[in-house]
């Protein structure tokens, strides 16, 4: 049971800040930057502002990398303290995005170049053409960082093994089995082979290496879970298989989706003791979008639920009453107050950094009036 | 006779990414914008003219999904939530029917870009099927699948009719539902009904694609339909499942696969089209995707056509 009732938490990536992509990209912050960074660090209680002043007027940015990550990292983990969320981490700060910072170091994976995701949103897919293998423990840096600043609970994101293949083309494994069969059923066993040598050799090894430097929370975050409704199981399979033998409590993120294809096969992931779910971008004037939430009562799954209350594809801000109504949806739904969290649906990165600090802060303010309305 | 051609988008290239990105963040002129588009889609054109086939699109670089360009087009839509595209990782709005659809004006420009089309060669364009829109829509207004089919199709037999008066030689109705979820018997002879209006009204060849599933458990209404071609997705059906009919028409061949990243080869392509051949007997063969070929990146993409237009040749040459 939560410290409190409905705890609020990060879920995912932010935009990353325009001088954090100047400096990494062409060495130097304008002044525009320059102010409207040290805007941020003063709104939330950055420390030491006098070095990251320095740092943002310095022009030799582009052989600091490192530097400058670590202070974009300490910056937003700042942003979603002083939001007033309760589990925190920092957007992602050091990350690219979830799937190529992940596939970036992983052998046997190969960049072959933008693919859509909708409207103008490309990511960087890459093709399995050898077997997968971890090189080295890609979060253990970043945590430990953001462990040595937080000043709040941490929750570790890391992308998950299904989600990893899925979002691959395969060649290696497809070539590994005859095509006996035919070619759809040749592709589903070749995925299989993917999928869990990426939880086996990949994820696992991050996890341990998270949990032996003190991660206690870890989020894996799998949008892709139901792409295939004919894979759940492959998906499960590799959940479990990631986790085993890690010591340490996990939580998994799926969005857009149709949440009816996992289950029952969902309730096999003993280790997950939290589903966060999207729901807000569905909720409108046409219709009720947390009636998936029906799915935990159906199926006797009484697993904590990571309640998104704020919608990460528009500008408009929830009101805190419209966060507060949601979670009181919810909580009607569940039965059960103690089981809900509250976040957004997903990452916030394709909004600015303001609109996403308003929507956050609602959320805070929305889950205290909704504490509110249960006294 | 052997033919090949593109089924549906084509992915944009790393320059036209750019620019689009550029223009979301307000750091590209709209005039900008639309001439990378314009010399992308030229490009596109122009490769599908070098490799050889025989009809000849856009490329559709502006579709953000099947449906968005029609639905901008029809009034009683509104566009929903982001959701899935079938079993991929690709996302659509929903389009949400609020009131009774009918057809506003033409597709924007931007969807159809005519101008760019290579003079003295067959141009095809595509649109979204009725049945497949009914099935992806939501429905806030008709309450009966029939009757949103109805209502859908009228608007797309007057589309479709524009388009041909603009010249344009062949109109692919795309339907991935067909296959995936197939509709009933009631539905079937709706849609009889349906296609049998589209083809009268639309002076143009009109081609049926379906993909993303196996079509076969509907083949014999498949069948019935008028349709200049039927067009299968061989990476979801094997050429065995379709045994034992009358293809009495083209067949559309999807067997260069939109969604992995391994470029066939002109021979696989090739005996493959030869297997097809050999066992179904339809009267004519075109060669094409599976898919939309935007779910590949554009080098990938541009391998796999190029590969498409030497297979076919090869093909050809034997026959």
């Amino acid at each position: 049971m939560p410290a409190k009732l409905f705890p609020t938490q990060e879920i995912g990536s932010l935009a990353k800040p325009r001088w954090l992509l100047s400096a990494t990209r062409q060495g130097s912050v304008p002044e525009t930057e320059v102010r409207e960074a040290r805007a941020w660090g003063d709104l939330v209680g950055l420390e030491d502002q006098g070095e990251f002043a320095a740092l943002l007027s310095a022009k030799d940015l582009a052989e600091r990398k490192e530097e400058v990550r670590r202070w974009a990292s300490l910056l937003l983990l700042r942003y979603e303290e002083s939001a007033g969320l309760d589990q925190v981490y920092d957007g992602e700060a050091r990350r690219v995005e979830m799937y190529e910072y992940a596939a970036r170091r992983i052998e046997g994976l190969k960049f072959l170049g933008l693919v859509r995701s909708w409207d103008n949103k490309y990511y960087n897919k890459a093709a399995a053409v050898g077997p997968v293998k971890l090189s080295h423990p890609y979060h253990v840096d970043e945590f430990r960082f953001i462990q040595s600043k937080a000043k709040r609970q941490v929750k570790v994101p890391i992308t998950g093994p299904y989600t990893l293949a899925d979002w691959s083309f395969n060649e290696y494994y497809l070539d590994r089995h005859h095509p006996r069969g035919g070619y759809k059923e040749r592709a589903l066993r070749a995925k299989r082979d993917l999928t869990l040598d990426i939880a086996r050799e990949v994820i696992r090894p991050n996890l341990r290496a998270l949990a032996e430097a003190g991660a206690r929370i870890i989020q894996i975050d799998e949008p892709a879970a139901t792409t295939h409704p004919d894979e759940v199981d492959i998906f499960v399979e590799a959940f479990n298989e990631a986790v085993d033998g890690v010591a340490a409590e996990f939580a998994c993120h799926i969005c857009y989706s149709n949440y009816r294809l996992l289950y029952p096969r969902i309730l096999e992931m003993k280790r997950c003791s939290q589903f966060l779910w999207e729901f807000a971008n569905r909720d409108n004037s046409y219709g009720d979008g947390y009636e998936s939430l029906d799915l935990f009562r159906e199926y006797n799954d009484g697993r904590a639920v990571g309640l998104g209350v704020a919608d990460v594809h528009v500008d408009t801000v929830e009101t805190p009453e419209l966060v507060r109504d949601r979670i009181l949806r919810a909580t009607e739904a569940l039965g059960d107050p103690d089981r809900i969290r509250v976040n957004p649906d997903c990452g916030l990165r394709t909004r600015s950094l303001e609109i996403s600090y308003e929507k956050l802060t609602n959320l805070v303010k929305g889950a205290e009036l909704a504490r509110g309305a249960l006294d | 006779m052997v033919k090949a051609c593109l089924t549906g988008a084509f992915p944009r290239s790393d320059a036209l990414i750019e620019a689009t990105r550029a223009y979301d963040r307000r750091r590209l002129p709209e005039g900008d914008l639309e001439e990378a588009f314009v010399k992308d889609s030229e490009a596109v054109a122009s490769l599908q003219g070098t490799q050889g086939l025989d009809w000849i699109t856009d490329g559709q670089l502006a579709w953000h999904d099947l449906f968005r360009p029609v639905a901008e087009a029809l009034e009683g839509i509104t566009l929903g939530p982001l959701t899935r595209w079938y079993d991929n990782n690709t996302f659509y709005r929903k389009p949400i029917v609020t009131a009774r659809i009918h057809r506003r004006g033409a597709l924007a420009p931007r969807y159809l870009r005519t101008s760019l089309l290579p003079k003295g060669r067959p141009w095809k364009a595509i649109l979204p099927g009725p049945y497949t829109f009914a099935r992806l829509a939501e429905d806030r207004a008709y309450g009966r699948p029939r009757d949103l089919i109805l209502d859908f199709s009228e608007a797309l037999a007057q589309e479709g009719a524009a388009i041909a008066a603009q010249g344009f030689s062949a109109l692919q109705i795309s339907e991935p539902s067909l296959a995936t979820d197939p509709p009933g018997k009631e539905l079937q002879a709706t849609l009889e009904g349906v296609y049998s209006d589209l083809v009268r009204r639309i002076r143009a060849e009109v081609h049926l694609h379906t993909y993303f599933g196996d079509p076969s458990p509907i083949l014999p209404f498949l069948l019935e339909l008028p349709v200049a071609s039927l067009g299968f997705d061989f990476h979801q059906v094997s050429v065995g499942a379709l045994a034992g009919h009358d293809f009495d028409r083209a067949l559309g061949c999807g067997c260069v696969d939109a969604r992995n990243s391994p470029v066939e080869s002109p021979q696989e392509i090739a005996a493959f089209g030869r297997k097809v051949q050999a066992t179904l007997e339809p009267r004519e063969l075109i060669l094409c995707p599976n898919a939309d070929l935007d779910f590949l990146p554009r080098a990938v993409a541009e391998g796999k056509l190029t590969a498409l237009g030497q297979g076919t040749r090869q093909l050809a040459e034997a026959v």
